[in-house]
């Protein structure tokens, strides 16, 4: 479908999908790869996907990709679509089933030396405090109106029942709650399958870490954000858990009809869709909100879960086991911003698919101490190799919608990397490189497996070559927890 | 692509979720097929006792849109109550689907299927009758 004549470069970082490619298509797809990782990318059905969604009506500007862009299903992931408010569309396939999944950061002053011999019992204390894998309970057992109080307060809901602190909340994306949730949206299915999960990790990709700062490449913004070369930090991913995604298929379902009534054309039925303004989208809009606040509170439970853990092992082994929050960012969202679009300010809904949020110094809704230095990005790499932490730049909210990657994107099938990977052999693998991991599932294991991803740092070397974030700090893991 | 026998389901790769693709000379066989492939992606394997009878009635859009309700609601079975279930009967028109099915306590589920999407969902017709490719966020 692509030759190389399809592209467009800008730069070394930087390509187009001019919009005359294809007729149906609204806007241009700009990508953010070098030209190794665009070769890569033919490979699978993303930048086809990435086609489909600019096609989607009301569209501000390009479709942007990132490095780390991996086939999804409708929507690429690490995929980015501004849609204009209120006319354009929403579309749920543009967030993703698991709404508001994202990666909380805490860090602490605690030496990797000091911990040294405590690491795998701190291993096992994070595994048997933070349930994780298929149909694990939470600790909580909530009824209907307290689960409506989380749809509404997010993460606050947490810390007003002791679990956590004001700065976690002001270390939050949206500190920790979307206004405009309203769970009469959220179906019954929905509020049932989110009882039971609250404080839950989940399995598939989802994983808890805790990390050694490895090398630090921006000493103020490092500082501003407590990390220190040497010292330990934890590092959480996961998101709405069975909530969202119930909520995800429900409005997939349900939206069916109205892209017709709509007169909507769609090249894949996924990339279903309704105006903002409309009845449907802005139950939608509610609805997603509802499940993205439960994701901002399930993180902050986890959190506060895993502090417990390094205090039960680390309380007077070490010289302060505190953990303070640095961020808490949403990868798979919808959000109401304002963008510059071909030298206009534009009111937007920026869908992020396996996309973050990189706004630059001075934007709006920051903490005063990350003013400066633009928000803290996070980027977990894949199990057992490098993590990092970015900052948002002008250049990401002047090119990408205040957006950049989010790990390092697959790019083995999971069967192929169950069938290439033995999960006993990676656990002693990386148990010799002195990584302590509690897994669930041995063929879980298998399917993360750091050779079905792309090279992480590879992937941040694009975005930071492109200006779209800037590098902080290098993270390398020495506990990996996952379902 | 040769078939070898009228209906079945094969696992399909796909670069970060699950996909499999179910043949059958017709559309309730079809179901039954894409039903029992979601239930061998998730390696389920059951208790034999105690069985429960369970009947489900859905309307949507479209025979896609019944294929995606149906799945979906085996899954939500399979969350909230931990059962799996065997088809005894099955009816579907293009907009209703009616079904008695035999639900068996879950002893194991190897993986987590998260979700049924509609990614480039199309029941298509063919001389031996009917194939679907699903894909399922893992």
């Amino acid at each position: 479908m692509f030759s190389h004549k399809v592209f467009r470069k800008i730069s070394d970082f930087e390509w187009e999908i001019p919009k005359t490619f294809r007729p149906d298509m609204r806007v241009a797809v700009r990508i953010f790869m070098t030209e190794a990782l665009l070769r890569a990318s033919l490979d699978d059905l993303s930048l086809e996907q990435a086609v489909n969604v600019a096609t989607l009506p009301g569209l501000a500007g390009p479709v942007v990709v990132m490095p780390d862009m991996h086939q999804g299903y409708g929507f690429p992931i690490g995929g980015v679509a501004a849609t204009e408010f209120p006319q354009g569309v929403i579309s749920p396939g543009g967030i993703g089933y698991d709404i508001n999944c994202g990666v909380r950061l805490l860090s602490s002053s605690i030496h990797l030396e000091e911990a040294s011999p405590y690491l795998d019992d701190l291993a096992a204390a994070l595994n048997a405090h933070c349930p994780s894998g298929m149909g694990k309970a939470g600790p909580l057992a909530l009824k209907r109106a307290e689960l409506e109080a989380v749809c509404r307060q997010g993460a606050e809901w947490a810390v007003r029942k002791g679990m956590g602190s004001i700065e976690d909340l002001r270390h939050t994306e949206e500190n920790g709650c979307m206004d405009g949730a309203d769970p009469r949206w959220v179906s019954e299915r929905a509020l049932e399958r989110g009882a039971g999960q609250l404080g839950t990790l989940g399995s598939g990709n989802h994983f808890m870490e805790v990390d050694v700062v490895d090398e630090i490449l921006d000493e103020t913004a490092a500082q501003r954000m407590g990390l220190a070369t040497g010292c330990l930090v934890l590092q959480f991913h996961c998101g709405s858990r069975g909530r969202g995604q119930e909520i995800f298929g429900g409005y997939v379902q349900s939206l069916q009809s109205a892209v017709r009534r709509f007169g909507i054309q769609l090249p894949d039925r996924e990339l279903v869709c309704a105006p903002m303004d409309s009845q449907e989208g802005q139950q939608y809009l509610a609805a997603m909100r509802s499940a993205a606040n439960f994701a901002f509170c399930n993180r902050q439970i986890l959190a506060h879960m895993a502090r417990q853990a390094f205090e039960q092992v680390l309380a007077g082994k070490v010289h302060n086991w505190q953990l303070r929050q640095v961020y808490d960012i949403a990868h798979n969202i919808g959000k109401i911003e304002t963008h510059l679009v071909d030298g206009r300010r534009v009111k937007v809904c920026v869908h992020r698919k396996g996309a973050t949020r990189a706004f630059g110094p001075g934007a709006a809704g920051l903490p005063e101490e990350y003013q400066g230095i633009g928000q803290p990005v996070l980027v977990p790499g894949s199990m057992g190799t490098a993590s990092w932490v970015l900052v948002g730049t002008a250049q990401s909210m002047e090119r990408s919608y205040g957006s950049t990657c989010h790990g390092a994107g697959r790019v083995m099938s999971r069967s192929k990397a169950k069938r290439e990977v033995r999960g006993d052999r990676l656990r002693d693998g990386l148990e010799q490189q002195g990584i302590h991991v509690r897994a669930g599932s041995l063929s879980g294991l298998a399917e993360e497996a750091p050779q079905a991803y792309k090279d992480v740092d590879e992937v941040v070397e694009t975005v930071a070559g492109a200006g779209i974030a800037r590098k902080v700090a290098r993270l390398r893991p020495v506990i990996v927890v996952k379902g | 692509m040769k078939m070898l026998s009228l209906s079945g389901f094969r696992e399909i790769e796909h670069t970060a979720d699950w996909a499999i693709e179910a043949w059958a000379p017709d559309l309730e066989g079809l179901i039954c097929q894409a039903a029992a492939g979601m239930y061998a992606l998730m390696g389920v394997e059951v208790s034999p006792e105690p069985m429960v009878t369970h009947s489900v009635a859905l309307s949507a859009e479209d025979q896609e849109s019944l294929l995606v309700a149906f799945l979906t609601e085996l899954l939500y079975l399979a969350e909230t109550r931990a059962v799996a279930c065997e088809v005894v009967e099955l009816h579907c028109s293009d907009t209703a689907l009616s079904a008695s099915l035999v639900a068996r306590p879950l002893d194991r589920i190897r993986r987590q299927v998260k979700a049924v999407t509609y990614h480039n969902l199309a029941i298509k017709t063919t001389p031996e009758g009917v194939r679907v490719i699903v894909v399922f966020d893992a």
